[in-house]
C-alpha cells in the first residue's frame, strides 16, 4: 500500500468515467432513434487490498452495461400490432369497396327507385314514346351502375392479391434480416460480450413483424429468438423458412414457400387483406349477383305477360336478356324500338296494367323476403357498419398501442436532461479523478524532494 | 415518472394527429354541407337517408301523375259540360216541337238536332294529347264514328269500357277516365252466379229486358251451358213485342278461374263485354258480364240496364223521323231527358275523381315537405354548430402548436 496505490485508483476512476461517458453519449446520440433503448453504466469496486486487519480500496470500474428494456411490454405491443393492423387494414380495404357504392346520392338505390317510378309515368301515358325511352335509360343506368359496383368489387381483387405478396416480401426479408441478427447475437452472447444493440434491431424487426402477421415468438437461452408466423415455423437461430401466398380456386393463403403448410392467420394486416379476399368480397358479390336475378326474373316474369303496341302486338317478351358477372342485359329490341315494351294486358294501346305492375315490384318482397331496396340497403348498411366497427376498433387498439408506446418511452427512452446530469456527474468524477493525480504527483515530489 | 423527450415528441404528434383528423372531418362537411358523405359516415342515417331518397322519388313521380292526370279528367269534364249543354238545346228543340207551336217545317228542326248529333259525335271524340278522352285503353282509335252504311253510330272498338288507371299513392290505384262505355252505350250487365254443380249440358238461363233507339223494348235471353269444368257456352237472343227472334248468336269458352270462380277469358280472350250490334232493329248495346261468378251454389243473376240506348243513334231516329214529317216520340224525348241525367251523373263521378286528385295533391305536398324536412335533418350539415366546431377545433389546433413550440425544444441544455 502506497502512494502508486493513489495513481491506480485514480487511474481507474479515470478510465470508468470515460466509459461511463461513452454510454452516455451514445444514448444522447441515439435520443431520436425509436428502437434504441436506453443504457446505463453500472459501477463497482475492484477487488480490495487485504491488509491484515484492513482492507483498502483499488478503485472502481465499469461493471456492465445494462440495456434497460421492458419485456412485457414488448409483447403487448407485439399482440396489439396484430390486431390493429388487422382492423386498419380491413377498415381501409372496405372504405375504398364503400367509395364504389357512391350512396347515398349518385347510388343504385336512387337508380331502382327511377327504374321503377319510370313504369309508373310510363303508366299514365302508354303509347308515349319519350315515357317509354325513359324506362329503357333508366334501366341502363341501372345496369350500368350495378356493372360499375360488380366489376369495382371484382377488381380489388387482385390489388389485394399484389399487396399480399408485397406483404410477404417484406415478412421474407424481416424473416432472412431476423436469422442473421439471431447468428450474431448467439455469437456475440457465447462469447459473453454485450449484445444490446443488436436486441434492439431484433425487437424492432419482430414489432414490424407482428404488424403483418400475428407471431409467436420465444427466446431461449443463447437469447435467440424463435418465431413462429401463424403457427408455422419461420426463424430461429440456424435456419429460416420463407413465405409465399398461394390462389386455391377461389381463395388466398399464406403457405411456406414450396411446402404444404398454410398459416393459420389470425392478425395483422396480411390476415385482414386475406379475410376480405377470401370471406368479405365473396359476400357482396354473392348479394349483388342475388339482387340483380331477383331483378331480372321477376320484371321479366311480368312482362313477359305484356303485349307490345307494335303491329302485330306480341307477347313473351323478356325485359332483361340476360344476367352475369354483374352484366344486366337488356333486351336488344327494346332499346331500339321502345314501342316493344310490353305493358299492355290486353294488347290495346291504352292499356298499362303490366306497367302498374312492375312499378309494384318496388313494395314487394321478392328476396329473403325483402324487398330490393330492402337488400341492397342491407348490403350497404352491411359494409358501412363492418367499416365503422373495424374503424372503431383500430381507434381503440391505437389508443392502446399508444399507451404501450409510451410505457416503453418511459422505460427505455433516452431523456436528454437525464443524461446531460450525468454526463456533469461524470464530468465532475472525471475532474475529482484528475485532480486526485495531480495530489499524488504533489506527494510523490514532496517525499521525492526529502531525498 | 421518467419523461424521456420522445414521448413528449409522441404524445406531442397523437394529439396533432387527433386535433387534425377532427379538423378534416368537420371541413368535409363545410364543404360538401352533408353530414353524410358515404355510408360509413352513419350506416343507420345512411339507410334512413336511402330509403327516404327512394319515398321522395316516388312522390315525384305521384306529383306528376296526379298533375297528368287532373288535366285529362278535366278535358273530359270540360267536354262533358259542353255535351250538357248541346243536350239542352236538343232538350228545348224538343219541347218547342211538343208544345203544339210547331206543326210545319220539321226539317229545319231535323237540321238542328243533325248539328247536335254532329257537335255530341265531335265532342265524344275529344282528344287529350294525343289520346281520345273516352276511348277507354285504344286511346289512338277514334272511338265512335258512322258504320260503313253511313246511318248508325257505333264503338270502334272493344276496349272503350276500359278504365284508364294511374297510381297516385303507393297503395291508390285511381281511375282517370270517363269511358265511352259507360258514358255513351247501352249496357245491359248481369251479376250473379251460375252454378258449377248443374252438370254439363245443363242450361242456366237468364232473361232481361232492353231497347232500340227509339225505345221499343225486346227481351234478351241468355242461356248458359257447362260444357266442362269452369267452362260454359252462352247463347244469347233476342226477341221483339211480336216474340220474333231477331238476333241468335252462340259465345263460346266461357272460362272461370277454378279458384276465385271469376271470368278468366271469353272465347280465349281477356275481355269480358259482348257487343251486340243489330241494323235492321236498331240495336245497338253492350252485355257485361264481369259481375258473373261461377258459385256451388243454384245460378242466380241480376240484371241493370244503365241506359235504353246509346244518344248518337237516338238523335239519328229523332232526326229522321224530323225529316220524315214525324214528330219524336214521348219514349224518344224521354231517353233524351235520361241521357241528360245520366251525362249529369258521369260528370259528377269525373268531379269526384278530379276532387280526389286534388286532394291527393295536396297530401303528396305536405309528404314531399315532411320528407325533405325529414331528409335534411339527417343529412344536411347545421352550419353555425359546423362553423362553431371548425373554430373550436382551430382553436385546439393552435393551442397545441403553440404549446409544444414552447415545451418541446427546452431541456437542460439550454441552461448549460
Amino acid at each position: 500500500m502506497g502512494i502508486n496505490s493513489v495513481f491506480s485508483i485514480a487511474k481507474s476512476s479515470l478510465f470508468a468515467h470515460q466509459q461511463a461517458l461513452a454510454v452516455t453519449s451514445a444514448n444522447l446520440a441515439n435520443a431520436n432513434n425509436p428502437a434504441y433503448s436506453r443504457q446505463v453504466s453500472t459501477f463497482g469496486t475492484l477487488s480490495p487490498d487485504n491488509r491484515g486487519a484492513f482492507s483498502f480500496g483499488t478503485g472502481v470500474e465499469v461493471q456492465d452495461v445494462l440495456r434497460i428494456r421492458n419485456n412485457v411490454t414488448d409483447v403487448q405491443i407485439r399482440n396489439n400490432n396484430q390486431s390493429y393492423y388487422d382492423a386498419e387494414k380491413r377498415s381501409t380495404v372496405l372504405s375504398q369497396i364503400e367509395s364504389l357504392f357512391s350512396e347515398p346520392d349518385y347510388g343504385l338505390s336512387n337508380m331502382m327507385a327511377e327504374f321503377f317510378n319510370s313504369w309508373d309515368e310510363l303508366a299514365l301515358d302508354p303509347t308515349s314514346i319519350t315515357l317509354r325511352s325513359d324506362v329503357i335509360q333508366s334501366a341502363q343506368l341501372m345496369s350500368e351502375k350495378i356493372n360499375s359496383i360488380y366489376s369495382g368489387i371484382t377488381e380489388t381483387k387482385p390489388s389485394i392479391q399484389a399487396e399480399a405478396n408485397d406483404i410477404v416480401q417484406n415478412i421474407n426479408s424481416i424473416v432472412k434480416q431476423l436469422n442473421t441478427v439471431n447468428k450474431q447475437i448467439y455469437d456475440a452472447t457465447v462469447v459473453n460480450s454485450n449484445a444490446n444493440d443488436l436486441i434492439d434491431t431484433r425487437d424492432s424487426l419482430l414489432e414490424e413483424l407482428s404488424k403483418y402477421v400475428n407471431i409467436n415468438v420465444s427466446i431461449d437461452d443463447n437469447n435467440v429468438a424463435n418465431v413462429a408466423i401463424g403457427g408455422v415455423f419461420a426463424v430461429d437461430g440456424l435456419s429460416y423458412k420463407q413465405f409465399e401466398i398461394i390462389r386455391d380456386s377461389d381463395s388466398i393463403g399464406l403457405y411456406l414457400e414450396g411446402e404444404d403448410a398454410k398459416a393459420s392467420l389470425s392478425g395483422g394486416s396480411l390476415n385482414g387483406l386475406i379475410d376480405i379476399y377470401n370471406n368479405d368480397i365473396p359476400e357482396q358479390i354473392d348479394a349483388i349477383d342475388n339482387l340483380a336475378n331477383a331483378l331480372m326474373e321477376n320484371v321479366n316474369s311480368i312482362h313477359k305477360q305484356g303485349f307490345t303496341i307494335t303491329d302485330p302486338s306480341l307477347t313473351g317478351i323478356d325485359f332483361f336478356t340476360n344476367y352475369e358477372n354483374g352484366n344486366l342485359e337488356i333486351n336488344e329490341d327494346l332499346i331500339d324500338d321502345p314501342f316493344f315494351l310490353a305493358i299492355s294486358e290486353d294488347g290495346t294501346n291504352g292499356n298499362n296494367a303490366i306497367a302498374i305492375q312492375i312499378a309494384e315490384l318496388k313494395n314487394s318482397n321478392l328476396l329473403n323476403g325483402k324487398t330490393l331496396s330492402e337488400n341492397y340497403s342491407e348490403l350497404v348498411s352491411g359494409i358501412a357498419n363492418e367499416i365503422n366497427l373495424q374503424y372503431q376498433n383500430a381507434e381503440s387498439y391505437s389508443l392502446v398501442l399508444n399507451q404501450l408506446e409510451q410505457t416503453k418511452l418511459e422505460y427505455s427512452g433516452v431523456s436528454t436532461d437525464e443524461e446531460m446530469m450525468n454526463v456533469m456527474k461524470y464530468q465532475r468524477s472525471y475532474d475529482a479523478a484528475a485532480k486526485l493525480i495531480t495530489v499524488a504527483d504533489e506527494l510523490m515530489e514532496t517525499l521525492l524532494t526529502l531525498v | 415518472m421518467r419523461i424521456p423527450d420522445s414521448l413528449l415528441q409522441t404524445n406531442f404528434m397523437n394529439n396533432l394527429y387527433k386535433s387534425r383528423t377532427d379538423l378534416a372531418k368537420i371541413q368535409t362537411q363545410l364543404a360538401t354541407q352533408s353530414k353524410v358523405n358515404k355510408p360509413s359516415d352513419n350506416p343507420l342515417g345512411n339507410a334512413r337517408i336511402m330509403r327516404m331518397q327512394e319515398q321522395l322519388s316516388s312522390v315525384y313521380t305521384y306529383q306528376s301523375n296526379v298533375s297528368y292526370a287532373q288535366s285529362i279528367i278535366d278535358d273530359s269534364i270540360l267536354s262533358m259540360e259542353s255535351m250538357s249543354i248541346e243536350i239542352q238545346n236538343v232538350q228545348s228543340y224538343l219541347t218547342q216541337l211538343n208544345s203544339g207551336i210547331v206543326n210545319d217545317d220539321l226539317s229545319s228542326f231535323a237540321e238542328s238536332i243533325d248539328a247536335s248529333l254532329e257537335i255530341m259525335l265531335d265532342l265524344a271524340n275529344s282528344e287529350f294529347n294525343g289520346q281520345y278522352n273516352f276511348a277507354g285503353t285504344e286511346g289512338n282509335l277514334k272511338p265512335f264514328s258512322y258504320d260503313s252504311a253511313n246511318n248508325r253510330v257505333t264503338a270502334n272498338s272493344d276496349h272503350i269500357g276500359n278504365d284508364r288507371v294511374v297510381k297516385i299513392s303507393s297503395n291508390i290505384t285511381q281511375k282517370i277516365n270517363i269511358t265511352g262505355q259507360e258514358l255513351f252505350q247501352s249496357v245491359f250487365s248481369q251479376t250473379g252466379n251460375l252454378d258449377a254443380t248443374a252438370g254439363v249440358g245443363v242450361p242456366q238461363v237468364n232473361s232481361g229486358t232492353i231497347y232500340d233507339s227509339t225505345g221499343n223494348e225486346y227481351t234478351l235471353n241468355l242461356s248458359y251451358s257447362m260444357t266442362a269444368d269452369n267452362t260454359y257456352n252462352l247463347n244469347y237472343s233476342i226477341q221483339d213485342s211480336d216474340g220474333d227472334t231477331v238476333v241468335d248468336e252462340n259465345v263460346n269458352d266461357i272460362v272461370f278461374n277454378s279458384l276465385t270462380g271469376e271470368i278468366e277469358s271469353i272465347d280465349g280472350e281477356k275481355f269480358t263485354n259482348i257487343h251486340v250490334v243489330d241494323e235492321t232493329s236498331k240495336l245497338d248495346f253492350m252485355i257485361e258480364l264481369s259481375g258473373t261468378t261461377e258459385q256451388n251454389s243454384a245460378a242466380s243473376f241480376t240484371n241493370n240496364l244503365n241506359q235504353k240506348a246509346d244518344i248518337f243513334n237516338v238523335l239519328i231516329d229523332i232526326r229522321d223521323s224530323l225529316a220524315n214529317g214525324e214528330k219524336p216520340t214521348e219514349e224518344q224525348v224521354e231517353m233524351v231527358n235520361d241521357f241528360y241525367q245520366h251525362l249529369l251523373n258521369k260528370s259528377s263521378k269525373a268531379g269526384g275523381i278530379s276532387n280526389k286528385l286534388q286532394a291527393q295533391e295536396e297530401i303528396l305536398i305536405n309528404q314531399e315537405v315532411e320528407l325533405s324536412n325529414l331528409l335534411s335533418l339527417e343529412k344536411d350539415v347545421d352550419m353555425y354548430e359546423a362553423l362553431m366546431n371548425l373554430e373550436n377545433a382551430q382553436y385546439y389546433l393552435d393551442i397545441s402548436y403553440k404549446i409544444s413550440s414552447t415545451i418541446l425544444p427546452k431541456s437542460l441544455v439550454d441552461y448549460m
